[in-house]
């Protein structure tokens, strides 16, 4: 389980960006948010998503 | 590069209550940081506390009734459907429009509303940008025309999340058990994963501008502690008796939670901008967190702003602010005319707000043009009178619905438009109420009530009822109560306590106890106790009055009112040392309550410690935003008192005082006409009518003025007494305008006497002694001390009938020498005439 420590202010690495996010990693805006992604891989591989038909 | 730039942050909802015990455990530190170098303080919030409303006053420095945006939904143009509140129904210009047009380039996220968006010098991410679908797993296009400028949207795009990227660890720091939560019967965490991710989203577009945008003004707009608070604040510590202690469990951290996540962004924030720029943060309204938190919403228009608290937060730091201090006064309609003044800018005369100069190491002073509207030139302004089905939004409806700010639409679309044409009508009125212009209120109260299929119109009514009070209309109350009563609402109001409240103005307090009385049966709630104890204390019951303040205190000990009134009646007892330390609680509990203050430098002045009372006499005067007479009588008579270097157990300075009103007042028969005529002789103005002529009983005249009688409704005449005397009553003296500064000569007489004269005048056989209204008299001279306690403006002469009758010449003086300036002291003294004196007491 994690812990709740993830409301610890992060500095931001680029070379050390948990897979699985962080509240620290999004409060750092754009560029965290940007990394986290790139870390996980891009969101089209993710198989849950459903788009919406417009 | 621009060293003048200001950065506006919003946190819907953001209240102090949560915030500074997270400072105090660290827990905050970025905003603890502000504080530190600027200055905070609360801020008053708006009727109706609805937040599209409160931010669009925020952008533009007017009420509602003026900018247009009167709910969270719209009636679209055509009439033909209902939406998400607009851009379109704003009709006054927003301080985007006034920066484009003095080419000040401004950059605005997430600002509710800011869709369809206005092609400003800048760029807009509006509200509309980052909602996204009820289903977590869908991933929605931008819509158009959310952004400013359309070609951006390549940039923005992907910066928006979405609640199907949550992880645990996203959740876990608000839900720290989040995999023993069952979704199927608790939303809550769908709920966390929509919030963190649209507030993610608006933060992402946020620091990309910071980070790559040159502007002059930016605003960022979070609801993130707002949706937290309407979700989770029923599970906060302490826990509230009414809730599951399994959710309780799970969901306890959530708010505390936002707050610290919110911290986070802020810091991130300001690492971004230089020391030049001026930011500040602040709310639209606070959030109950105490007794009075809601578990069971109410079924009426926007039911959970019901939680909303008048005082919401605000921090300013920056290069021209005060450092470390605290202001007081602040109003959420001043926001932006102070944020043109930082500028340089003029502000609007038909602005409601204005420039909080508090905030500014060098203020400078404010200017003014007639209106921005007025203007010719280009304000980046849209045709709003265009159609489009792009601005409909299922996404952000949906949300509405699922906060309860709306009821689901009704599938006949013409009943939703209704609805809402109705609910904003309302919304209407009630800012009118929130301004006091009682008269359009009323106006379109009364036309909501001639809707033919409104839901409810018991909400109008209980509006109603409020306007009647205020205008002394009593009759209408009751008729509008009754209606209540028969309007089989599904709310459920507190009828009894609202009954009482009229009898009590009507001046019926005894009937208004029985209700209480009854009502404490069932209900025995801080409100009902309040109003049982103000009732005792306007009988003179004061140990009554004590007994009930103190189960109100019980029953919610975080009200300052309760605290306040218990400060009242401890007064009137002389009890000082307790009467202080209840006023100073309720100071502490909400530091903007001029009346707790007022009644802290009371007691402090009767202790004798003269240089508190004035501190807080001081504060009192500040925090009301406009004029406080009281405090500033206070101020004076401490101020005349330190000088003077002596203490005076009645306030009778012997000063006079420009615009003064001489009042004659005691008991009817005790000599205020002989009193009168002394005041004319010696060369006082008389106000009076001449109406009741010479008899008998007063054969040198009565000196009376008719709109006397009518004082207690009616007290707008008492202008004309400046500079002059008029004879008013023992028991119409409590109606009296506190603006003004008074000089009474109360006549006293011996009770027996006037009772015996009453009687004779009446025709009455006056060897039957009314045992009843000796009683009355005796309570009502009593009430008049205590009134005069607590009336700074009041000064007090008391006049024995029989000194007037046996020593003339010595009382003239007293007289002249108390209304402070020459009398015809001779002229007064020779027109007592003792032959007149009939009713002597001989005794038992």
């Amino acid at each position: 389980m994690i812990k709740n420590s993830q409301l610890e202010r992060e500095r931001f690495d680029p070379d050390n960006i948990p897979v699985e996010g962080s509240l620290g990693l999004l409060a750092l805006g754009d560029l965290g948010f940007e990394a986290w992604r790139k870390a996980k891989g891009h969101l089209r591989n993710n198989k849950n998503i459903v788009h919406e038909q417009k | 590069m621009n060293k003048n730039k200001l950065l506006l942050i919003g946190w819907d909802a953001a209240d102090w209550d949560i915030i500074w015990p997270l400072i105090a455990q660290g827990k905050m530190p970025a905003l603890a940081s502000m504080i530190k170098r600027g200055v905070h303080g609360n801020i008053s919030t708006m009727t109706p506390p609805y937040s599209p409303m409160l931010w669009t006053s925020v952008a533009t420095g007017k009420t509602p009734d003026k900018h247009g945006i009167l709910g969270f939904i719209e009636v679209t143009q055509d009439g033909q459907s209902v939406r998400p509140v607009t851009t379109l129904s704003r009709k006054t210009r927003a301080l985007w429009n006034i920066f484009h047009n003095q080419g000040l380039k401004s950059n605005w996220v997430g600002w509710w509303p800011s869709f369809p968006v206005e092609p400003i010098n800048g760029c807009i991410v509006s509200d509309r940008f980052q909602k996204t679908h009820m289903d977590p797993r869908v991933q929605t296009p931008v819509s158009p025309r959310s952004v400013h400028p359309w070609d951006m949207v390549k940039e923005f795009a992907p910066l928006r999340m979405f609640p199907f990227e949550i992880t645990q660890a996203h959740l876990y720091p608000f839900v720290p058990q989040a995999h023993k939560v069952d979704q199927e019967k608790h939303k809550g965490l769908h709920a966390i994963g929509k919030i963190v991710s649209e507030n993610s989203s608006l933060h992402n577009a946020a620091t990309r501008l910071l980070r790559t945008s040159e502007w002059d003004f930016m605003a960022v707009y979070h609801d993130m502690i707002d949706h937290f608070c309407h979700s989770f604040m029923k599970y906060h510590p302490p826990k509230h008796p009414g809730v599951d202690p399994a959710n309780y469990e799970l969901f306890k951290d959530a708010v505390t939670g936002a707050y610290i996540f919110q911290d986070m962004m802020l810091e991130r924030t300001l690492n971004l901008i230089d020391k030049d720029t001026t930011v500040i943060v602040m709310s639209d309204h606070g959030f109950e967190s105490g007794d009075k938190r809601i578990l069971n919403m109410p079924k009426v228009q926007a039911a959970p702003s019901l939680e909303h608290r008048q005082f919401g937060m605000f921090v300013a730091c920056g290069p021209n602010i005060k450092e470390n201090e605290k202001i007081y006064g602040l109003g959420l309609i001043d926001i932006g005319p102070t944020i043109l003044h930082h500028y340089g800018l003029p502000i609007g005369r038909d602005m409601d707000g204005k420039v909080n100069l508090d905030l500014f190491k060098e203020p400078g002073e404010a200017t003014y043009i007639d209106s921005w509207d007025d203007l010719p030139g280009d304000f980046a302004e849209i045709d709003k009178k265009e159609q489009t089905d792009v601005l409909s939004d299922a996404q952000t409806m949906e949300q509405l619905v699922e906060l309860g700010y709306v009821e689901r639409l009704d599938e006949k679309f013409e009943v939703a438009i209704r609805n809402t044409r109705i609910d904003l009508k309302h919304n209407l009125a009630r800012v009118h109420l929130g301004k006091k212009d009682l008269s359009t209120a009323k106006t379109i109260l009364l036309e909501l009530l001639e809707e033919p299929k409104a839901k409810d119109y018991a909400p109008f009514l209980m509006d109603l009822i409020s306007i009647a009070l205020k205008e002394k209309d009593f009759e209408a109350a009751l008729t509008h109560l009754e209606a209540v009563k028969n309007s089989g609402t599904e709310v459920s109001y507190n009828l009894d306590l609202t009954e009482a409240q009229i009898r009590s103005d009507m001046g019926r307090p005894k009937e208004a106890l029985t209700l209480i009385e009854g009502l404490l049966e069932k209900d025995q709630t801080g409100p009902v106790w309040y109003r049982y104890g103000l009732l005792h204390y306007e009988l003179g019951n004061f140990e009554q009055a004590i007994e009930a303040f103190e189960n109100a205190i019980e029953k919610e000990s975080q009200i300052p009112t309760y605290h306040a009134a218990m400060a009242e009646v401890l007064l009137q007892l002389d009890q000082y040392e307790e009467a202080a330390e209840y006023a100073l609680t309720s100071v502490e509990l909400v530091k903007f309550f001029p009346k707790g203050h007022l009644l802290l430098g009371q007691a402090l002045e009767k202790l004798g410690d003269l240089e508190n009372a004035e501190l807080a006499y001081e504060m009192a005067a500040k925090l009301k935003p406009r004029e406080f007479h009281k405090a500033e009588q206070s101020l004076e008579n401490i101020k005349e008192k330190r000088e003077a270097d002596y203490t005076l157990e009645n306030k009778a300075t012997h000063k006079f005082y420009e615009n003064q009103i001489v009042v004659v007042s005691g008991l009817p028969r005790s000599g205020t006409s002989m009193m009168m005529q002394m005041l004319d002789r010696g060369g006082v103005d008389i106000l009076q009518d001449e109406l009741r002529e010479a008899d008998i009983s007063n054969p040198k005249g009565y000196y009376e003025y008719e709109p006397v009688k009518a004082l207690y409704k009616d007290n707008s005449w008492l202008g004309k007494a400046r500079n002059m005397g008029v004879k008013i009553v023992a028991p119409l003296l409590k109606y009296l305008d506190g603006q003004y500064r008074y000089k009474v000569i109360f006549m006293n007489r011996d009770i027996h006497e006037v009772i015996q004269s009453q009687q004779k005048m009446l025709g009455k056989n006056s060897e039957v002694f009314p045992v009843h209204l000796y009683n009355q008299f005796q309570h009502l001279l009593k009430s008049v001390t205590g009134w005069q306690k607590i009336e700074p403006g009041v000064e007090i002469l008391y006049i024995n009938h029989k000194d007037v009758i046996q020593n003339p010449e010595k009382v003239a003086e007293q007289v002249a020498k108390f209304i402070g300036k020459p009398l015809d002291v001779n002229t007064m003294a020779s027109v007592v005439d003792p032959n007149l004196y009939r009713n002597k007491y001989q005794g038992e």
